[in-house]
């Protein structure tokens, strides 16, 4: 089935906290849930939107291209659904009984969480990002460890 | 925890408390608020708290500093829900007008709550009786909280002893229970070794006499004995060693291959939990890699800490006795070393780390691609898959260069600071021998530092000092092995510690004759989607059941859940009216016959394969087996018959083959419930067939679960259950789903018009 990429500006407003509706061209489409199809590589290209039944309706190749409006309300409903909390610093690690608990400060505040495993909840990448997972299953980012404070940068050489 | 009567999740300030209960004091009088749910976000996604109060007719949400930020009366409720975001959840509701209200919001830290509160309005809503509603959030509660204060594990139930927790000591404490058995042999070796290093400190005393007493007095005769002590010692010191290396390399061995057994025996008990989220390479490195490190480690820390230790307080006191002017001087470079160790310790420790996980990446890489061989030939990706290969052992090498910047250039600074204090020995003590000669040549009893000094003696003494030095160097670099054993004790312990699978029922086999019941059963593999939502069902003893539903459903879970893969649900599943985390596990899946889509053959002849289960089945039962699952005759054609060796996932056999030798592994077992996932999934319809036969064979007076896309398989049901998005949509026999119409009769439409349209193609191709 061929994939309807919206290509034009679109109208779109928010139908709740978390969906939107399109009009587009032909396309008419209520309480539609926008998800990024690269969360964590891509986040601001291809964006599905996908009806009540989980069916794709379209998808936007770049947000870029839509008006600025339109794409504040998207970005402010993809913000509201999507909450990988950027961690700034690195306060504390304190490790015991095998579990490493995690006191970091972020853009959203300070958070206290716990790792089950250095070894797979915690994922670096050659760029200097890395992505952590918590007990809970939350997810976390580091954009750039090596731009981290000496201190955040001793604390993560324990655990990177 | 309660507060006064209350049940909540975490502590609440006292302020906080009252203006809660003042708030629903003055929106809902006298109602008794029955939990408090405190979050970890707020509304607009911060970290902070805000509180969910519920009574038993009306909720309300109130934010970090107490004030009200939304109110709910549940007898309004047209239905109230978990929604499940990234990273983030809400509890929202709608009224029978259409308000939806965001009641409060939080990560999945909260979530096992944020769906009892769902639930609970919900129920009350619908005019469920509020005991039972009551007795559920209490239940939810509980489960809540019922995790190890210590390190936060879920605990087996509450007040259970946490599995993370137990015994928990230092690292090295831990990992010398394997060096225990072995403590016999090693204090053999260590008597060995001491007794190694006291023949080499004669040497020197020795030297000191041939220079000073038998050269200066040509005496021949003492010459003849020093040789003939020298000789002895070297004779005594190498048998001791040949023995000693022996016995000690045995030791290792054991050492490993206990340590090595205990990790795959573990490693056998995890949960799949474990799996799901570590790589299989990386569990093998540290079965392979890492115990051998561990080993090497341990048998240093046994033997050679403690003859070096030996060794030099020996040195320094022969060193001391000797001359203790020199044997200070000797001891200068000492603090460097010991600083530069400290440092070296804490800056190599980090890369350690950093280049296990590229080792392990590598290995991941490995054990994905090698087994994949078909697949890569098949898209001839040879090449990328080469150049990705080079990749990843690329990344191992800039971080084994890194590590190997420090790890090179420690013991060669070690080595410079010991040839310091060589270089002082010299200068110090040769001036020293100089001017106690000509002091004595003039006959002044002005000597240099006070005393004289002799060829003989400084010649001893930078042989001892020699000597000294090594222990010190063994110390200093020392730190480096201990560092990279500790990363690897770890990752060791990582697996010895993972919790293993709860077997809470270990003892306790009951009868089973195969009534399976679903209470209320939810599951979610990793919080951020329910897999299953209040599956509810129940199967009577001899039902065939087909479990269909679109992929993504559940199917495949609810068989996980009832195999006891996962045992982390909420609700509960019993058999014969036992709950099953109750029954022994290993006893209640030897009760389970599981035939998957992909049926997993083992390094070794049809013959073995076949008793997997069942070792000790005699030849007769592994025919019969063979023969009801339509087996029999393909394996006697074989050109090894039962003797053939089947490679790597039964390569060897055909798919369909394979499958049915898996159909005998299972009926060989003798299984009172029977399940099948897909079985017949992969195969051409004649093998289907074929397969089919052999499952009707097996299935004749056992419960038995099918999973099936192909509904045709399911003609012998009794009874199909449709899934769709975790949840149960239809439940019956055939003939009453096909009557009312639904998923399954739609289902049957499509599959009724693709079959004819397949065998209308076939015909036609057959025609021309």
């Amino acid at each position: 089935m061929a994939r309807n990429y919206i290509t034009g500006d679109i109208v779109n407003r928010r139908a709740d906290m978390a969906r939107v509706d399109l009009d587009c061209g032909d396309l008419h489409e209520k309480d539609l849930s926008p998800r990024r199809l690269f969360p964590i590589t891509d986040p601001d290209h291809y964006i599905s939107f996908l009806n009540a039944d989980g069916h794709e309706v379209a998808v936007i190749a770049d947000i870029h291209v839509l008006s600025r409006q339109s794409r504040a309300v998207l970005e402010d409903v993809m913000k509201e659904y999507y909450l990988i909390p950027k961690i700034l610093e690195v306060l504390e690690i304190d490790e015991r009984f095998g579990m490493n608990k995690w006191t970091v400060r972020t853009e959203r505040g300070v958070q206290s969480f716990q790792i089950r495993s250095r070894h797979s909840d915690i994922k670096p990448f050659a760029d200097g990002r890395v992505l952590i997972r918590d007990s809970n299953d939350n997810r976390y980012e580091i954009e750039d460890w090596r731009t981290h404070s000496k201190a955040s940068k001793k604390w993560l050489n324990t655990q990177i | 925890m309660r507060k006064q009567g209350i049940l909540i999740n975490r502590e609440i300030e006292d302020g906080i408390f009252e203006k809660i209960l003042q708030t629903k004091t003055d929106l809902f009088g006298e109602e008794q608020i029955v939990f408090i749910i405190v979050s970890d976000l707020t509304h607009d996604a911060a970290y902070g708290t805000e509180y969910f109060a519920a009574t038993d007719a009306h909720a309300l949400t109130v934010n970090g500093e107490g004030d009200l930020i939304e109110k709910v009366t549940f007898a309004d409720l047209e239905r109230s829900e978990v929604r499940r975001m990234y990273g983030n959840a809400r509890l929202r509701c709608e009224t029978r007008d259409g308000t939806r209200l965001e009641l409060l919001r939080f990560t999945y830290a909260v979530a096992a709550l944020g769906d009892m509160a769902a639930t609970y309005m919900k129920s009350i809503a619908e005019g469920e009786t509020t005991a039972h509603a009551i007795d559920a959030a209490d239940a939810a509660f509980e489960k809540a909280i019922s995790v190890c204060p210590r390190c936060g594990r879920k605990l087996l139930h509450p007040g259970a002893e946490c599995i993370g927790c137990q015994s928990k000591g230092k690292i090295a404490g831990k990992l010398l229970i394997y060096v225990k058995p072995e403590i016999k042999n090693l204090i053999v070796c260590l008597v060995l070794s001491l007794i190694a290093t006291g023949l080499s400190m004669i040497r020197p005393s020795l030297t000191a006499t041939l220079v000073d007493k038998v050269i200066p007095h040509n005496d021949t005769h003492l010459l003849g004995i020093v040789v003939l002590l020298l000789f002895g010692a070297y004779i005594l010191q190498a048998i001791v060693g040949i023995i000693r290396s022996y016995r000690l390399r045995c030791s290792a061995v054991n050492i490993v291959t206990n340590l090595r057994n205990h990790v795959y025996e573990k490693a056998q008990h995890l949960s799949m939990r474990f799996y799901d989220k570590t790589s299989t390479g990386s569990v093998i490195n540290r079965i392979s890699g890492d115990s051998t490190t561990i080993e090497q480690f341990m048998v240093r820390l046994s033997q050679e800490v403690v003859v070096q230790f030996f060794t030099m307080v020996g040195i320094v006191v022969i060193m001391f006795a000797m001359n203790w002017k020199l044997a200070l001087i000797t001891l200068v470079p000492i603090p460097f070393v010991v600083v530069g160790s400290r440092i070296f310790g804490k800056k190599i420790l980090p890369y350690y780390r950093k280049v296990w996980r590229k080792w392990a990446s590598v290995t991941s890489y490995l054990t994905d691609t090698i087994p994949a061989i078909r697949v890569t030939k098949a898209f001839s990706t040879e090449n990328r898959t080469g150049s990705g290969f080079a990749d990843t052992t690329g990344a191992w090498a800039k971080v084994e260069y890194k590590s190997a910047r420090i790890s090179t250039a420690f013991p060669n600074i070690v080595s410079f600071f010991v040839n310091c204090g060589h270089l002082l020995i010299w200068s110090i003590g040769g001036a020293w021998v100089i001017f106690s000669q000509q002091a004595a040549a003039s006959g002044n009893a002005t000597t240099f530092f006070g005393g004289n000094v002799t060829v003989g003696t400084l010649v001893a003494f930078i042989s001892y000092a020699t000597m000294f030095y090594n222990p010190v160097n063994f110390f200093a670099t020392f730190n480096d092995s201990y560092q990279n054993a500790l990363s690897s004790a770890e990752r060791v312990l990582d697996i010895l510690d993972a919790d293993e699978e709860p077997d809470a029922g270990r003892g306790n086999c009951p009868e089973m004759v195969g009534k399976i019941e679903f209470r209320d059963v939810s599951f979610s593999f990793d919080r951020t989607k329910m897999t299953l939502s209040h599956v509810n069902c129940t199967i009577e003893p001899g039902d065939i059941v087909g479990i269909v539903g679109t992929t993504g459903a559940g199917k495949s879970t609810l068989v996980n859940l009832l195999m006891r893969f996962y045992d982390e649900y909420e609700g509960e599943i019993l058999v014969d009216g036992n709950n099953i985390r109750g029954i022994d596990l290993s006893y209640y899946r030897s009760q389970i016959g599981y035939v998957q889509q992909e049926s997993v053959m083992f390094r070794d002849t049809v013959f073995h394969n076949l008793a997997f289960g069942k070792p000790d089945a005699t030849v007769e039962e592994v025919f019969r087996a063979a023969e009801i699952a339509n087996a029999h005759e393909f394996i006697a054609r074989l050109p090894d018959g039962y003797d053939t060796m089947l490679g790597e996932r039964g390569i060897g056999v055909s798919g369909g083959e394979r499958q049915r030798l898996s159909i005998a592994r299972t009926v060989l077992m003798e299984p009172r419930i029977l399940v099948f996932d897909e079985a017949t999934a992969s195969v051409d319809s004649e093998t289907e067939s074929q397969i089919q036969s052999a499952i009707e064979q097996l299935i004749a007076g056992r419960t038995t679960l099918m999973i099936a896309h192909r509904l045709s398989t399911l003609r012998k049901a009794n009874k199909i259950i449709v899934l769709d998005k975790g949840k149960i949509l239809e439940m019956g026999t055939p003939e009453e789903l096909l009557a009312a119409k639904g998923k399954y009769y739609k289902l049957i439409q499509i599959q009724t018009m693709a079959e004819k349209a397949e065998s209308e193609s076939k015909e036609e191709r057959f025609s021309e």
